[in-house]
């Protein structure tokens, strides 16, 4: 008996039940389709959050508040511990480039006859030259703006085309809560950075924005340096410790109240985050990757059963039992290996939609086929399809002819 | 005529959970090759299990069974498969064929366990359906044909290796007397036109007049083996 010839076989008694037969796969679609949707939407989360990451220079260093310990032990209550002061303080540092602290608060803007939830940066002037963005039109918010507390702002570069269309933005007056702000500069498109749509930004000073909010602690404060960066880290944390009046000669990290990140630090933490949730989601696509399995076996079982005498006469006419096993497990492999790749397509076409509309709120993201996603699709549901088909094939393949034959 | 079946006082018994139930006592005959023998008794009698330890779907548990010659206990399942496959063609009462597959590809079925090339079936098996006067109805789906009909396909699926023995059990049990004469007629016209080996299992005296030699078996025991002295031919209606 040819490999061709058994397939053709199998094939063919699953066209007769063809009902059943599509019914049965859909358990492996639905679970392979849902192992390749989290896997593909894992991989573009990882590939975005490093692209993000990666908006930042290599020479960039950010301060974040709180110990590095909270890294570990998260908490809502994060210390707060990073104010003007440490910007003025680290200003006067001359292997230091740019320095800029940055706090983020959403308000309700007003222009032109339009309202819209916005994201508002409260911030300082170097903040430019760390995310190598620039205006088009006008000028960014200057140090006089922060020292002097000024109204101004800085509009993202579609936000300023939603406001103010074809006019020109620079020099108008925008409403953001219940206050007018003068619009110095629109920016050149820059897309997201930083899991930020800077197209939809709006820049204020930093002063402005405690005055109005009542903010008085930066959410992280960024620097680009001249140094080498581990030696650029070991003295920013002693000009932190100094100004913060932290003693901390065994460079316990649980002491300090503030930790800096590079990059690549950024990067490790952000891929074990992403990994624990893909191996998550994995898990459970996984259990229904079993359910569908052990949906084959029962309905290989009734498939056995149901076709008694047809494996009688089969034997009859010189079917060997491998001949009878070869023959079941091809229908059960055929099974699964259809669903698989019935499931694949599936999935990826949801991985795909999936990130179209992720797309639309945080642009960025990208579709990629996730080869793993091929890879592990196919050996699953091949090893399926052998692992649950097997016993049920042993099961007609061991069959008596006589005893087959008698059963009607 | 030389000598396909030898049996020498052939038993066998079923074993069921440590309790024995012999069904064959010791019977020993031979077949001709080219014989129509008819195997006769009532139900209970063991003459359907005499045909499944012939046709090597089951084994015998005494005695000895040549077919061809070989001793047929020396084979191992695998080969007893391989006999089925070669040596032997089946016609069941029930018809056994695969549901909503073509008269064709139903004809073809043994060749799949078979080392005919593919390329070959189909011209195979149009020979096999057209023996039977079924060439018409070669590409319908089992479950299109009559009863009749469905025996004939089966005839043909039997005949396709080109078994040196034909075993029927029961060929007309599930049929009119029409479909059923029919049947008994191809069956005589294989025998007595093409020189096949047939061995007929029934319990109808009718039908075993068809054949050309009647083996009675009575409780697991040769009764008589007689030669039967006006055979009747089916040209019409099978008499009951």
């Amino acid at each position: 008996m040819h490999i061709d010839d058994l397939a053709r076989s199998a094939w063919q008694s699953l066209v007769r039940t063809r009902g059943r037969s599509v019914l049965t796969m859909l358990g492996i679609v639905i679970g392979i389709a849902a192992v390749i949707l989290s896997l593909s939407i894992g991989e573009a989360a990882q590939r975005y959050i490093v692209s993000q990451i990666n908006s930042f220079g290599p020479d960039e260093l950010v301060i974040h508040p709180g110990p590095k310990t909270m890294l570990q032990n998260p908490s809502p209550f994060t210390e707060q511990s990073i104010t003007v002061k440490d910007v003025v303080r680290l200003k006067k540092v001359p292997w230091l480039t740019a320095v800029a602290a940055i706090e983020v608060q959403s308000d309700l803007l007003q222009a032109n006859g339009v309202s819209k939830n916005v994201e508002l940066y409260g911030t300082f002037p170097d903040i430019v030259a760390i995310f190598g963005s620039a205006v088009q039109d006008g000028v960014f918010l200057t140090q006089a703006d922060v020292d002097s507390h000024g109204r101004v702002v800085a509009l993202g570069h579609n936000l300023a085309n939603d406001l103010f269309g074809e006019d020109r933005a620079v020099g108008k007056t925008v409403r953001i809560g219940s206050n007018g702000y003068r619009v110095v500069g629109v920016m050149k498109p820059a897309g997201t950075q930083f899991f930020q749509d800077m197209d939809e930004m709006t820049f204020m000073p930093a002063t402005t924005m405690s005055d109005v909010y009542g903010k008085k602690y930066f959410d992280s404060l960024v620097v680009k340096t001249s140094l080498p960066l581990a030696q650029a880290t070991d003295q920013l944390t002693g000009i932190m410790r100094d100004a913060h009046g932290i003693s901390n000669p065994d460079n316990d990290p649980a002491k300090d109240d503030f930790f800096i990140m590079s990059q690549a630090e950024a990067v490790k933490i952000y891929d074990q985050v992403s990994g624990v949730l893909a191996i998550l989601l994995s898990s459970i696509a996984a259990i229904s990757l079993l359910v569908g399995g052990i949906g084959i076996m029962n309905i290989m079982y009734v498939s056995v059963t149901e076709r008694v005498s047809e494996i009688g006469l089969r034997k009859a006419i010189g079917a060997k039992r491998r001949d009878i096993l070869g023959q079941f497990l091809a229908e059960a492999l055929l099974l699964t290996v259809a669903g698989g790749v019935a499931g694949m397509l599936f999935g990826f076409f949801i991985a795909w939609l999936g990130i179209q509309i992720i797309n639309v709120y945080s642009p960025g993201w990208t579709f990629v086929i996730s080869w793993t996603g091929v890879i592990l699709g196919v050996g699953v549901s091949t090893a399926i399809g052998l692992a649950f088909g097997y016993f049920p094939a042993r099961k007609a393949a061991l069959l008596h002819p006589i005893e087959a034959l008698r059963q009607e | 005529m030389s000598e396909i079946i030898r049996v020498e006082n052939l038993k066998k018994d079923y074993v069921n959970d440590d309790v024995v139930t012999p069904v064959l006592f010791g019977l020993t005959f031979a077949i001709p090759a080219g014989q129509f023998v008819a195997i006769m008794g009532p139900s209970g009698s063991g003459k359907s299990t005499l045909m499944h330890v012939l046709g090597f779907l089951d084994v015998a548990t005494g005695g000895k069974y040549y077919f061809e010659g070989r001793d047929v206990s020396t084979l191992d399942e695998d080969e007893l498969a391989r006999m089925r496959g070669e040596k032997v063609g089946f016609v069941f009462q029930t018809f056994n064929l695969l549901p909503k597959t073509s008269v064709r590809d139903n004809v073809k079925l043994p060749l799949l366990y078979s080392d005919v090339p593919a390329s070959k079936w189909d011209k195979m098996a149009d020979a096999a359906i057209k023996s039977v006067g079924l060439s018409h109805r070669a590409d319908n789906l089992s479950n299109q044909l009559s009863g009749g009909e469905r025996q004939r396909v089966a005839i043909a699926r039997a005949l396709i290796r080109n078994p040196s023995v034909l075993f029927a059990d029961e060929p007309t049990g599930n049929l009119d007397s029409k479909s059923g004469a029919q049947v008994m007629q191809i069956l005589q016209d294989l025998n007595i036109k093409q020189g096949h080996t047939i061995v007929l299992v029934t319990h109808e005296t009718y039908t075993a007049e068809h054949a050309e030699r009647v083996l009675r078996i009575k409780d697991g025991l040769l009764a008589a083996d007689e030669k039967v002295k006006s055979r009747s031919f089916s040209n019409g209606e099978l008499l009951k």
